[in-house]
């Protein structure tokens, strides 16, 4: 009993591996040397607000539409991995967004990973990116892992929440491929995969449509 | 050379036809595997995450709320201060940067469930209990949350819902929880699509049991009579067992508490003769008629609008009479024919 209770505390939540600490470590490289010179991209993955620590953000219950003011520091994926890290999903990467250096990290929703299942809510993460109707925009996943299927729906976004996610598309191979809505407006774009062995999970992004 | 990319890309979504998906049956399931038949699963509070009493009551509740509304042989939850299998309440959980609530299930050994602290400050906004706060709109509801993380530990995965989510309550489990006051936030009953999973995995809790709406479950009907060639006149007794034919647990279980019908074919079809009554064996059904020509019989269960077994009938059973009634003449209906 007693070991029970030890193995339940151990059960942290996942941390970043030494892998993520790595990129992200990379991004803020590149982030600075964007910020250095505009123009110069890069292939990595940068670390998105909604994937990190929680900040002052408006409550579910008193839900509002503007976004998260306060931008959250990249640093903050650096932390040091814990010797209980438990696996879990891999991120999941949004390509193609216009002035983005890199892929936008999204936001962790519900998942079902090796025998751990978490309930999360329809997301809206704070900040989000600005694109045209109909962008084609490119999802990956970081790790690459084989999947069984995906899908994606759009969510419109009213006074902060997310209300009856629209099917965008689904499909069984790479690449993952979305285009954004023709309607202009604040989206939650919802994307799940299933990845074999009863394990899949769900990441969201913030996209704002503007004409 | 992205000139040519992005226009190919183009094409091929614009070739491509996206239709709406939805695909509404049982729950999936988790893998891991069962926990025995109507096993009597006991869990504690965890020492370090002990939850406040609001939650200790919400939890105990959704646990008879799951074991009342499993309709089949599922694990039930009780409280017991020596229970392996722990319940937190705290900061230190497992459930992802974003997950209200998790748990982990290792069958039949045991399993946790961890919930999120109340006033935790999500990127998305700050996670309210409606039993740890005053139940503003936008608070999730600790018994409905328990009833899902319960239903995963019996061994249900999120309900695939239709695309418009219009058929969100047919489950508790579901992918999204809804906050207050949306329709469903605190439902306190497994719904139909869960308890259909259960009754595929677990069996129905008894023979009497109704089969979920949520699924389509074949039967079969079989009928025998007391005799196959009779004076005219004489009283012929029908028996009928009715069993379910779905596939794992649900087939070959007898069907009790059901209607099955007596019919007799007549020149446009069959018309019901009786309504058969059951016996003390396990999904049978007997009627008596008395046969005044040869004629065949059946027996048809038909599909009831409050249950997922589907209709059936049994082979024809033909009567023959033999011979007209001479002399003493059996009884039917309180006094002798000829």
């Amino acid at each position: 009993m007693k070991s029970r209770e030890v193995s339940l505390m151990q059960l942290l939540p996942p941390k970043p591996s030494a892998l993520r600490i790595v990129r992200a470590v990379r991004v803020v490289i590149v982030v600075g040397l964007v910020s250095l010179a505009a123009g110069c991209g890069s292939g990595g993955l940068q670390a998105a607000p909604s994937t990190t620590t929680a900040s002052s953000t408006p409550t579910p219950d008193v839900p509002s539409a503007t976004p998260n003011p306060t931008p959250v520091p990249t640093v903050a994926r650096t932390a040091t991995p814990s010797p209980t890290e438990v696996p879990g999903p891999p991120e999941a990467g949004l390509g193609g967004v216009p002035g983005a250096d890199a892929d936008v990290l999204g936001a962790l929703g519900t998942f079902t990973w090796d025998g751990l299942t978490s309930d999360a809510p329809l997301i809206v993460p704070s900040r989000g990116q600005d694109v045209a109707p109909g962008t084609p925009l490119v999802v990956t996943f970081v790790p690459a892992r084989p999947f069984d299927r995906w899908e994606a729906a759009w969510a419109p976004v009213r006074a902060g929440e997310a209300g009856d996610p629209v099917p965008a598309g689904d499909g069984t191979t790479d690449p993952i491929i979305l285009l954004t809505p023709a309607r202009a407006g604040v989206w939650s774009l919802r994307v799940q995969a299933s990845f074999g062995g009863g394990n899949h999970g769900s990441w969201f992004w913030r996209v704002q449509v503007a004409p | 050379m992205r000139r040519l990319v992005v226009p190919g890309i183009s094409l091929v979504l614009t070739l491509l036809v996206v239709l709406p998906v939805g695909a509404h049956g049982p729950d999936p399931i988790l893998m891991g595997g069962l926990y025995p038949l109507n096993a009597a699963l006991e869990y504690r509070w965890a020492a370090a995450g002990t939850p406040p009493a609001a939650m200790r009551t919400a939890f105990n509740e959704a646990a008879d709320d799951a074991t009342a509304s499993r309709k089949s042989k599922a694990p039930s939850f009780a409280f017991d201060s020596a229970a392996t299998n722990l319940v937190y309440y705290g900061a230190d959980v497992p459930c992802g940067i974003n997950g209200l609530a998790c748990l982990r299930r290792t069958p039949p050994d045991w399993f946790g469930v961890w919930f999120r602290e109340n006033n935790h400050r999500f990127d998305w906004g700050t996670l309210k209990w409606c039993e740890l706060s005053s139940s503003p709109d936008g608070c999730y509801e600790i018994e409905n949350v328990a009833l899902d993380e319960l239903g995963h530990v019996m061994v249900l995965d999120h309900h695939d819902n239709f695309s418009d989510n219009s058929d969100f309550g047919d489950s508790v489990v579901q992918t999204y929880s809804r906050t207050k006051a949306k329709a469903g936030w605190n439902a306190h009953v497994f719904a139909r699509c869960d308890v259909a999973t259960l009754q595929q995995q677990y069996d129905v809790a008894t023979w009497s049991t109704l089969y979920s709406t949520c699924m389509g479950v074949p039967t079969d009907l079989t009928m025998t009579g007391s005799a196959a060639s009779v004076v005219t006149g004489s009283m012929v007794t029908f028996t009928a067992v009715l069993k379910s034919d779905g596939a794992g647990r649900l087939a070959g279980n007898p069907m009790s508490g059901r209607v099955v019908v007596l019919q007799q074919r007549t020149s446009s079809g069959w018309a019901d003769v009786l309504t058969m009554g059951g016996t003390s064996a396990s999904g049978t059904y007997t009627g008596t008629t008395a046969v005044r020509s040869s004629v065949d019989y059946r027996a048809l269960f038909r599909k009831p609008s409050s249950e997922g077994a589907l209709s059936t009938w049994s082979s024809a059973v033909p009567i023959t009479i033999t011979a007209a009634c001479t002399g003493t003449c059996p009884l039917v209906s309180g006094g002798p024919t000829k």
